[in-house]
C-alpha cells in the first residue's frame, strides 16, 4: 500500500511537470479564443520558436562566460519573453487582423498557413535538425520508500512549477485587478459595446496575444531546458495537446485552461503509468471525449447561450 | 484555338524536357544516396554524404566508372516509410541505377520494392532487419549484418553483466522493435530475466512515466530498440529521477549525438553497432584523409558508406558495362576488400559472416568510446 502512494507520488511530480506546460500554452489558445474567437493554430509554433530563442541565449550567454544556471535560465527567459511577444503581436497584425470580422474560415486557415510559415522559417534558419543542450540544473530530492522504491522530483521539476505557480498569479491578477485587464475581459463579452464605450479594442486584442505568446515563451524555455532538446517539428504536437486542455477546461475560460493543462497532463501520466506508454493518447483523448459529451462548454467553460 | 495551341507548346516541353533528362543520363553514372538528411536523424544522413563523397571523389580521380564520371544525387527519406517510397520512384525517375541506402530499416522494406521492379541495383550500408532479406529480392544488398544477428550478441553483452531484472524497450519502428525483439528472446533463452517488454512513441519528448515503471521494476539494466533522439532523453531523465541501471542500445543509438543529447547521463551507455574499422592500420590514409575533410571516420556509418559504394564501383568495373543483371552477378561472385573488412555476398544479399560484424561499445561523457571486451 505505502509502496503504491510513492509510486503514485512519482506519477503525479511527473504528470504535474507536463501538466504545467500544456497549461501554460493552453492559455495563448483560451484567451484568444475568448476575445475574437478564433484558433490561432500558429501558437504552438510560437512555442517552438521560444524554445529556439531561448537556446540560443544560453548558448550566447555562456560564450560571454555566464555559468550560473539560474542567471542562464532568468536571461534566456526574459530575451525569449520579449521576442516572442514581439512575435505575438505581429503575428496578429500582419496575418489575423486583416481578415477579421470576415468569415470564421479564413482566419482559420491563415492560422494553419501561419502555422506552416513559421515551421519552415525555423527550418531553413536553424537547420532542420534536433539541437541539444546540456542539463541546465540538474539533481533532485529523493525519497526512499521502505520497498526501496525512490520517488524523486527534480530540481527542475520544482523549478517548473514554481514558475508556472508564477505566470498563473501574475496571470489572474492581471485579467482581475488591472484597467487593461478589465477592458479585455469587457472585450472578450461585447466586442462592438466595448469599443462605443471607448477602448481600442485592437489594442486589446494585441496585448492578448502578447501575452499569449508570453505564456508561451515561459513555457518553451522551461521544457527546452528540462528536456535539452529542441527541433521545427516540436511545436505541432505540444500545439495540439495545448489545444485539447484549453477545450477540456473550457475554451474561452482562463482557470479552465489551467486545470484543463493539469487534468491533461496528470491523465497522460497516469494511463502511461499504469497502462502502457502506448494507450496514454488513447486515454487522455478518451476523456476529452467524455467530457465533451457531458460538458460540451469543457469542465469550467460557460454554455454559450443564443443570443435573440 | 487558343488552347489547342498551348497544349501543342507544352507537348513540345514536355518532349524536350524528356530529351533532356535522357541526354544527362549519358553523360555521366549517377549514385544515388538514400536517408535522412533532414529530421531528428539527419545525423546518420550526414554519414552517408561524407561517406559517399570521398568514394565518388576517389572513383573520379582514377578516371570515374568504365569512363564516365560518377555524379551523387541525394535522396531525403527522413526515415520515413512514405517518403521512402516517393524518393524512390523520383530516382527511378531521374535515371538513378544504382543507390547507397536507405539507411533506416522502415524506409529500406518499401523503397527496395521499387528498386527491385525497376532493376536499380541497392546497397544498403546500415538497414539491419532481417526480414530485408528475406523477400528474396536480387537486387538489394547489405553491408551489415542482420539484427538476428545483432540481437543475439546484444543479449549476449547484456547477459555478461548478470543483471536481475532486465527491461527490453523499443520505439515501434522497423528497426527498433525487431531488434528488441530479438534481444528480449534471446535473453529468455539464456535465462536473463526480462520483466519489462514495452513500447515508447518516438519524438515525444516526456518519457518519465516510461523512467517511473523502470524504477519501480526495480530494473537494473535496459535495453533499448530504437535511435539515439530517444535514448538520449531516457537516459537523461532517467539520471534525473534517480535510475540507477545500465542502460545498453543498437547501432541506432550509437553516434556521438547520444552524449550531446544526455549530457553526463550517457556515461557508460554499452551500444552494439557494426565493428568500428577507423582504428584498422589499412585504413589509416583514408581515416586521415576523411580527418582533413573534417570528417570524423569513426562515425558509424561513415566507412560503411564508402565501403559499400566502392564495392559497387568494383562490380561496375568487373562487369564492364551498367547492366544491373551484370553488376549483380559480379556483386554475389566477387571477394570484396573493403575498408569495413573482406565482403562476400550470400544469394539472399546477406554478407558472409555477418555474425562476426558486430561489436560493443562503452561511451563516455566526452563523446567518446572504446570497445567492450
Amino acid at each position: 500500500m505505502i509502496e503504491q502512494a510513492y509510486l503514485f507520488l512519482d506519477h503525479m511530480f511527473n504528470g504535474l511537470t507536463v501538466g504545467s506546460a500544456y497549461a501554460l500554452i493552453a492559455i495563448g489558445y483560451t484567451m484568444v479564443y475568448g476575445i475574437i474567437g478564433m484558433i490561432n493554430f500558429a501558437h504552438g509554433e510560437v512555442y517552438m520558436m521560444s524554445a529556439y530563442i531561448g537556446f540560443l541565449v544560453i548558448g550566447g550567454m555562456t560564450m560571454l562566460g555566464i555559468d550560473s544556471s539560474l542567471i542562464l535560465l532568468a536571461g534566456a527567459m526574459l530575451v525569449s519573453i520579449i521576442i516572442s511577444s514581439v512575435y505575438g503581436f505581429s503575428i496578429e497584425r500582419v496575418a489575423y487582423r486583416p481578415v477579421r470580422g470576415q468569415n470564421r474560415l479564413i482566419a482559420l486557415i491563415t492560422a494553419i498557413g501561419m502555422s506552416i510559415f513559421l515551421q519552415n522559417y525555423i527550418l531553413l534558419g536553424q537547420s532542420s535538425r534536433n539541437i541539444s543542450m546540456q542539463p541546465l540544473i540538474s539533481g533532485s530530492w529523493s525519497m526512499m520508500s521502505p520497498g526501496g522504491f525512490e520517488a524523486s522530483l527534480s530540481y527542475m521539476q520544482a523549478v517548473i512549477w514554481f514558475v508556472t505557480v508564477l505566470a498563473m498569479i501574475g496571470l489572474t491578477l492581471f485579467v482581475t485587478k488591472t484597467k487593461l485587464g478589465r477592458a479585455s475581459r469587457a472585450t472578450s463579452e461585447d466586442k462592438v459595446m466595448t469599443s462605443l464605450l471607448g477602448i481600442n479594442t485592437n489594442n486589446v486584442i494585441s496585448i492578448t496575444f502578447v501575452i499569449g505568446a508570453a505564456m508561451a515563451a515561459i513555457a518553451g524555455v522551461l521544457l527546452g531546458t528540462y528536456y535539452g532538446d529542441v527541433s521545427p517539428y516540436m511545436g505541432f504536437i505540444m500545439g495540439l495537446k495545448a489545444f485539447t486542455a484549453a477545450v477540456l477546461g473550457g475554451i474561452g475560460s482562463i482557470p479552465g485552461a489551467m486545470l484543463g493543462g493539469i487534468v491533461l497532463g496528470m491523465t497522460e501520466a497516469m494511463a502511461a503509468g499504469y497502462f502502457s506508454a502506448e494507450y496514454k493518447d488513447v486515454v487522455s483523448f478518451g476523456l476529452l471525449i467524455l467530457v465533451l459529451l457531458f460538458r460540451p462548454y469543457g469542465l469550467l467553460g460557460k454554455p454559450e447561450v443564443e443570443k435573440v | 484555338m487558343k488552347i489547342k495551341l498551348s497544349k501543342k507548346v507544352l507537348g513540345l516541353a514536355a518532349a524536350s524536357a524528356l530529351l533532356g533528362s535522357a541526354i544527362s543520363v549519358q553523360a555521366d553514372v549517377k549514385i544515388g544516396v538514400a536517408g535522412p538528411f533532414s529530421g531528428p536523424l539527419a545525423q546518420f544522413g550526414q554519414m552517408q554524404i561524407d561517406g559517399i563523397k570521398m568514394a565518388a571523389k576517389h572513383l573520379n580521380a582514377k578516371g570515374g566508372l568504365n569512363g564516365e564520371t560518377v555524379e551523387i544525387v541525394q535522396y531525403d527519406d527522413a526515415c520515413e516509410p512514405k517518403q521512402a517510397t516517393s524518393v524512390a520512384n523520383q530516382a527511378v525517375n531521374d535515371g538513378v541505377m544504382f543507390v547507397i541506402g536507405h539507411l533506416c530499416s522502415s524506409s529500406t522494406l518499401p523503397a527496395s520494392d521499387i528498386y527491385e521492379d525497376e532493376g536499380v541495383v541497392m546497397i544498403t550500408p546500415a538497414s539491419t532487419n532481417p526480414e530485408i532479406t528475406e523477400r528474396g529480392y536480387e537486387f538489394l544488398f547489405r553491408t551489415v549484418g542482420r539484427d538476428d544477428q545483432q540481437g543475439p550478441f546484444a543479449a549476449s553483452v547484456i547477459a555478461s553483466f548478470n543483471p536481475k531484472r532486465v527491461a527490453v524497450i523499443h520505439d515501434k519502428s522497423a528497426y527498433g522493435e525487431g531488434l528488441a525483439a530479438q534481444v528480449k528472446m534471446n535473453l529468455d533463452s539464456q535465462g536473463v530475466n526480462v520483466v519489462l517488454f514495452e513500447a515508447i512513441t518516438p519524438n515525444e519528448a516526456d518519457y518519465s512515466p516510461l523512467i517511473t515503471k523502470l524504477k519501480s521494476n526495480k530494473i537494473d539494466a535496459m535495453f533499448f530498440g530504437g535511435y539515439d533522439p530517444e535514448m538520449a532523453k531516457i537516459m537523461r531523465q532517467g539520471r534525473d529521477s534517480g535510475f540507477k541501471g545500465q542502460f545498453f542500445g543498437g547501432d541506432g543509438v550509437s553516434n556521438s549525438k547520444v552524449v550531446e543529447g544526455a549530457g553526463p547521463a550517457a556515461d557508460g551507455l554499452i551500444a552494439t553497432q557494426p565493428k568500428a574499422f577507423d582504428g584498422d592500420p589499412r585504413n589509416a590514409a583514408l581515416v586521415a584523409e576523411f580527418k582533413a575533410a573534417g570528417v570524423n571516420a569513426s562515425d558509424t556509418f561513415v566507412l560503411p558508406t564508402y565501403a559499400a559504394t566502392m564495392a559497387l564501383a568494383e562490380a561496375i568495373e568487373a562487369a564492364g558495362n551498367f547492366d544491373g543483371e551484370d553488376i549483380i552477378k559480379a556483386l554475389r561472385t566477387g571477394t570484396y576488400e573493403t575498408a569495413v573488412g573482406n565482403i562476400e555476398w550470400d544469394a539472399k544479399g546477406d554478407i558472409k559472416g555477418g555474425e562476426n560484424t558486430f561489436a560493443a561499445y562503452r561511451w563516455k561523457k566526452d563523446g567518446s568510446f572504446s570497445l567492450v571486451e
